[in-house]
């Protein structure tokens, strides 16, 4: 009796999240209604300007800005969150590692806003004349670092001080992960004559699944923060291909635009909204497949 | 085991003793509940211009009949951030100094201020710009229509980060570095007013506001005026269509996010409130007047610029359409008058519950006489001058 109890009542909880959603899609369609009206859903989509004052909303330039500072930020933050939670899990002494794991998962709760004006204010400049003026010089034959203007606005700090943010969230989860691995997988791989790096490394196949998991969050919090991306990407929405170049992401013109907008502009906001969350669901969707159709992954 | 028999005698002290807490929990309430909201005034209907309000506490002497005022608990009003600090600290030194009632003023942004005012969800909306056509035309009928007040002045300066310690700029070069037209810093025209730049073979990078604000309408009016519309006056700034140009603009949040963003990046240029530029001690370009003369903007300087504009120019009545008012279009005539400066404006219905229009005339009042001080000790803001002053006082007038 209990235990059909407690089951209709997860199982509520459980509805009642999945229930919100058409809800939440539904108040996103319906806030950006009047926006729809104007243009259509694709126009919106694949339209290359975006200018308010031009009334031209293109949501293209902020999804390829999304994805370029996401897809960097991951880059750089993926190989350090592994990296990092083997060390602390495998190779540092155990009362180093403890203290140091809690370090990392108190960079976690920093607020994004003093990330950000980390970004803006300590890392932007130190970047900008040390590594930005290294890069454009001597590195701009690469497409990816021509730049002629020294500024610290650009996608590559933005992807930095994402990838600060990020890598708490995915080191913590790899580690618990790590933490898991049963001590019989451990003593068979040793017993069978490997190296304590071989070991590693079967560790980390027998753990896939929660390095996807890892992922999908860093990917989720890349795609989707604006405060501290806002303070440091310069906003200017292009196609630049240079990663020096200044750059706009969705979530960025929203929360940069959003307070003081009114009607049509209010409007078209939400929609780059929902944008977002297709983006997103799309990524996590891509992700997946990839996962278990390319990886030769499981999920548990 | 009986059950125990019931004392009555018991229950009578139990209820006796709820009653007296009850009672003396009430009593208590209502000796620490603050006495009526509701001051009641005496105004006196003296033949003098100023009307003269005296506190209750006062010993009053009056020959004439006298009304009983009863204010409102408090005025709620909301919108542009830009005069958000001027307005906490207006309200803070009324409420102290005269004290009949509160003022609630949210920083939510003009557009959303506006927006209240439509739903008639606030008494008065702050505002950077007049109303549109579209809103003015719409709000016509209601109430009375709106009627426009000119609050304080702010100032748009375009402040740089070059090795140069003085930049002229004439208004169509502002208007080509802000479109993107004029590239480099040592681009002929540049260096034909300023000799210094002739070997500073530098990009100009371009700092503008990436949210929505009312120092960018100012900016972009001003742009707007020099192009004869070709650039889009709005609150959002308009960056170039080309890619190569794009490069050079940089988008930041907030006058801190562009005075920052100056500030670190050499050889950038970008606009902010005069204020900004001189609290970070950025220098900031002369612009060309009317009269040719290139000049700094100043306290001064805006100062003689809306005294030439209203001493030249009649404002429309306040009821009127005013989107098309600026006193950047104006262009003030005066000989050492800054060029880029406007109005900040309180919108108010012209008719009013009777509380609260008495409420919203004698904080208004207050303001443009009591109040237009505070303005230089908060820097950053400029009283407005004498026939500024004496216009809004006649707009505030209208309020019923």
């Amino acid at each position: 009796m209990i235990k059909i109890t407690t089951f209709y009542i997860l199982a509520f909880f459980t509805l009642l999240t999945i229930l919100i959603l058409p809800f939440y899609i539904g108040g996103i369609l319906y806030g950006s209604r009047e926006f729809y009206e104007r243009i259509s859903f694709l126009d919106f989509l694949l339209g290359k300007e975006w200018s308010l004052p031009e009334q031209k909303y293109g949501a293209l330039p902020a999804i390829y800005g999304t994805l370029i500072v996401a897809a960097l930020a991951l880059l750089i933050a993926m190989p350090i969150s592994i990296g990092g939670a083997i060390a602390l899990i495998e190779f540092l002494p155990k009362r180093l590692s403890d203290k140091l794991g809690i370090i990392v998962d108190l960079i976690a709760v920093i607020p994004s806003v003093v990330v950000g004006l980390w970004g803006l204010l300590a890392l932007g400049p130190f970047l900008k004349n040390n590594l930005y003026s290294f890069l454009s010089e001597n590195l701009s034959f690469i497409p990816l670092f021509q730049s002629s203007f020294f500024t610290s606005y650009n996608k590559l700090t933005a992807s930095l001080v994402l990838a600060y943010m990020i890598s708490p969230f995915a080191l913590a989860v790899i580690k618990e992960n790590l933490k898991l691995v049963p001590w019989s997988i451990k003593e068979a791989a040793y017993s069978l004559g490997l190296n304590h790096w071989e070991v590693v490394r079967v560790m980390l196949s027998y753990i896939k699944p929660g390095i996807l998991a890892a992922f999908m969050i860093a990917l989720g919090r890349a795609v989707a923060e604006a405060v501290a991306v806002s303070m440091v990407i310069g906003n200017t929405c292009s196609f630049s291909f240079s990663l020096l170049d200044p750059a706009c992401t969705l979530s960025t013109l929203i929360i940069n635009n959003f307070a003081e907008a009114t009607g049509i502009e209010a409007s078209a906001l939400i929609g780059l909204g929902f944008v977002l969350f297709i983006l997103a669901l799309t990524l996590v969707i891509l992700t997946r497949f990839i996962y278990i159709k390319a990886l030769g992954g499981y999920l548990r | 085991m009986k059950p125990k028999k019931l004392d009555r005698r018991k229950f009578l002290y139990a209820g006796l003793g709820a009653t007296v807490a009850v009672i003396g929990g009430l009593a208590a309430y209502f000796a620490a509940k603050p006495p009526e909201k509701v001051v009641e005034t005496v105004v006196q209907t003296q033949t003098q211009t100023q009307v003269q309000t005296v506190k209750e506490t006062q010993v009053i002497t009056v020959e004439k009949p006298k009304t009983v005022v009863k204010w409102p608990e408090k005025l709620l009003g909301g919108g542009a951030t830009f005069i958000n600090p001027l307005m906490q600290k207006w309200a803070y030194e009324f409420q102290r100094k005269i004290g009949f009632f509160g003022i609630d003023y949210q920083s939510i942004g003009s557009g959303q201020g506006i927006a209240k005012l439509k739903d008639q969800a606030v008494d008065f909306a702050g505002s950077d710009g007049p109303l549109k056509r579209e809103d003015w035309e719409a709000l016509k009928g209601v109430r009375g229509g709106v009627i426009h007040i000119p609050i304080t002045l702010g100032a748009d300066v375009a402040a740089f980060n070059l090795p140069v310690k003085e930049l002229k700029l004439t208004q169509e070069l502002v208007l080509k570095i802000f479109d993107g037209r004029i590239k480099k810093w040592n681009d002929e025209e540049m260096v034909t007013l300023n000799p210094e730049l002739k070997d500073h073979d530098k990009g100009i990078l371009v700092a503008y506001r990436a949210d929505r604000s009312g120092t960018t309408f100012v900016w972009t009016d001003f742009l707007g005026k020099v192009s004869r519309d070709k650039y889009p006056t709005d609150f959002s700034f308009k960056i170039p269509d080309s890619e190569e140009d794009k490069k050079r603009f940089l988008g930041a949040k907030g006058n801190e996010g562009v005075t920052e963003a100056i500030k670190k990046t050499e050889n950038s240029i970008g606009y902010i409130e005069l204020s900004y530029a001189e609290l970070n001690q950025l220098n900031h370009a002369l612009i060309q007047n009317k009269r040719g003369n290139y000049v700094k903007a100043s306290l001064e300087s805006i100062g003689e610029a809306v005294q030439s504009v209203l001493e030249n120019v009649k404002l429309p009545d306040p009821k009127d359409d005013w989107s098309k008012i600026s006193l950047i279009r104006m262009d003030p005539p005066g000989e050492k008058a800054y060029p880029v400066i406007s109005f900040s404006y309180i919108l108010v219905y012209a008719e009013n519950p009777t509380e609260k229009a008495l409420a919203l005339k004698e904080f208004l009042n207050w303001i443009l006489r009591e109040g237009q001080k505070y303005a230089t000790e908060l820097k950053g803001y400029i009283p407005l001058p004498p026939k500024a002053v004496e216009f809004s006082l006649k707009a505030v007038d209208l309020i019923r």
